[in-house]
């Protein structure tokens, strides 16, 4: 049985902000179904495994601006204007 | 004075320092290999000009004048940085990596950007945006992947060193492959400041080289602790060549992993030399001990799902917003967002994105990611074990010698899996070093690998270099690159 059905795979391209074509998703639900099936054999030992993951300890620096040069990044941008980053409409309009 | 095109670091530092040859002469030698061969090879996406090679480096230090090839996912300041794909279509880094900026501290040439695979994700060389890298070995044959441009570029002896990234064996499985010498260090000994990231808790930078003395040198001038990467370890620089005396250290104790050598899918010609190789370590002096690590057979179950976890947060800044390329007519950001990745990241990066966001959504992400965790936990655990028993362990690289271009074509899965042998020292985070051992009856080169506890870099070194100095394994060259 395959884990992984078209809508799943249109909802793990959206989170991934990934268009897909429609032959993109059918060869895409069989390659994610390959792998998360073969992934799905973690589950086979991590109940056996008794031992706490281990805790992360973070590092900290002083909370200080350290600065690159703003203007040899933004020079780079496909677009913009003045400080911002120029991008189409966030909602749909009309127009 | 000729130019051995295959020379050591140590070979040519001499010639310059007795200035048989200037660096200057050394450069221009380097770069005409690139011009002369590596049409057949595809290892550089581009060789940098020849003034502004020397201008960016320091006039002494450790390696003085030493072109190397850099990883198209490692920052160099002003050179395009790419990541061997299309969605970073004309970047240009504004500032180096802490790696970078060690080389050139220490006169190193940064020669060029290396090919790879997209994003460093691949096992082959096959999946970079612009061309394929051939085994210099046989030109019909992978590279490996995914540092595939810098470590045929070394071995086929355009340049004598080449760095590369690990996140599931991508110094290590090449190095096997194409018979030199691949470093993956303890993760948080190199800086990762500079780095494209895939799966930060993985990914460290590897050093490729043809010597064991020089795979030392070069990571001389790279480790140690950079405040720019807050997972790096508080360790200081220091010479690791120290301990190359040729001899293997007093009492050492080497461990063979017993389920690796039986593992199916294990070629046979591999298995054989891969024993001979421990035989001759305890012919040294080595006393090798039997053991078994169950939980290998776990690793790339729980590899895949972590390091493609931490792939799809990574590469969520690929978005067409701020840097790269843009897709054009996009009537919204969302669309914006979407057929700019669509159209800039290929297939693989996209498999393994979409994978990542699958473990980690809601209803998935314990079953996957939260077993997976502790499935390392188990690895962790075993290699730990292990350790208090032996000094170090031994195994193969790889399970099956560099292979034709497109074998895997429709079985991404099976190619996914060659990683093995590598993916439990990446999920450990501990070092390892491949080293080449002999070759198979095609002629094709394979390689074991040395695995140590954390920081134990030195006494790997001293293991391979004592091994290294019996055999001819580093004297033998591909043919066709004179």
């Amino acid at each position: 049985m395959t884990k992984v059905a078209r809508d799943e795979v249109l909802r793990i391209a959206y989170l991934s902000r990934i268009a897909l074509k429609d032959d993109e998703i059918r060869r895409m639900a069989k390659e994610l179904d390959e792998v998360v099936t073969y992934a799905h054999r973690v589950c086979d030992i991590a109940a056996e495994v008794t031992a706490k993951v281990h805790k992360n300890i973070n590092v900290f620096r002083e909370d200080m601006i350290i600065s690159d040069d703003a203007e040899a990044i933004q020079a780079q941008a496909p677009e913009s204007a003045e400080h911002f980053f120029v991008v189409p409409a966030v909602l749909e309009t009309n127009e | 004075m000729k130019i051995n095109p295959f020379a050591t670091i140590k070979e040519l530092k001499n010639q310059i320092s007795d200035n048989e040859i200037s660096s200057n002469e050394l450069l221009e030698f380097c770069i005409k290999r690139f011009e002369r061969y590596d049409e057949k090879i595809g290892s550089a996406l581009e060789i940098f000009e020849k003034d502004s090679i020397e201008q960016q480096s320091c006039k002494q230090g450790m390696l003085f004048g030493i072109p190397g090839l850099i990883k198209d996912n490692i920052a160099q300041k002003d050179r395009r940085l790419g990541c061997a794909s299309k969605i970073l279509e004309g970047f240009v880094s504004p500032y180096d990596s802490t790696a970078s900026s060690c080389l050139k501290k220490e006169g190193a040439f940064l020669i060029g950007r290396g090919n790879c695979d997209e994003f460093a994700m691949g096992t082959s060389g096959e999946t970079s945006a612009y061309k394929k890298t051939a085994n210099p070995w046989d030109l019909s044959r992978v590279a490996g992947g995914s540092s595939s441009g810098p470590i045929a570029a070394v071995a086929a002896g355009f340049v004598p060193w080449g760095l590369g990234s690990e996140t599931g064996g991508s110094v290590r499985l090449p190095a096997a492959f194409c018979g030199i010498v691949g470093l993956k260090p303890t993760y948080g000994l190199i800086s990762r400041y500079g780095l494209v990231a895939y799966g930060s808790s993985l990914d460290q930078i590897g050093v490729a080289t043809r010597t064991v003395s020089d795979n030392a040198t070069v990571l001389s001038v790279l480790a140690g602790q950079d405040l720019h990467d807050s997972t790096s370890l508080a360790v200081n620089k220091k010479d690791y060549t120290q301990a190359l005396d040729g001899k293997l250290r007093e009492g050492l104790s080497i461990g063979v992993v017993d389920n690796a050598l039986e593992a199916q899918g294990l070629d046979p010609e591999i298995k054989k030399i891969v024993q001979e190789a421990i035989k001759q370590l305890e012919d040294l002096g080595a006393t090798i001990v039997h053991l078994t690590l169950p939980a290998m057979e776990y690793t790339a179950a729980a590899y895949f799902i972590i390091s493609r976890a931490e792939a799809a947060s990574n590469l969520a800044r690929f978005d067409g917003v701020r840097y790269g390329m843009r897709a054009k007519d996009a009537r919204t950001l969302l669309e914006l967002y979407e057929n700019t990745r669509h159209d800039g990241f290929g297939d693989e990066v996209q498999r393994r994105i979409m994978v990542g966001n699958y473990v980690l959504s809601a209803g998935h992400q314990d079953e996957y990611y939260g077993n997976a965790k502790k499935v390392q936990q188990a690895i962790r655990r075993e290699f730990e074990e292990a350790f208090k028993n032996v000094d170090l362990l031994a195994m193969p690289t790889h399970s099956i010698p560099a292979f034709k271009f497109d074998a895997f074509k429709d079985n991404k899965l099976a190619l996914d899996l060659l990683d093995y042998y590598t993916l439990p020292v990446n999920l450990a985070g501990i070092p390892a070093l491949s080293i080449p051992c002999g070759f198979t009856y095609n002629k094709l080169p394979v390689g074991f690998q040395l695995i140590g506890p954390h920081l134990s870099e030195e006494l790997i070194y001293q293991t391979a270099y004592a091994y290294e100095q019996q055999t001819p394994w580093h004297t033998m060259h591909p043919k066709g690159f004179e």
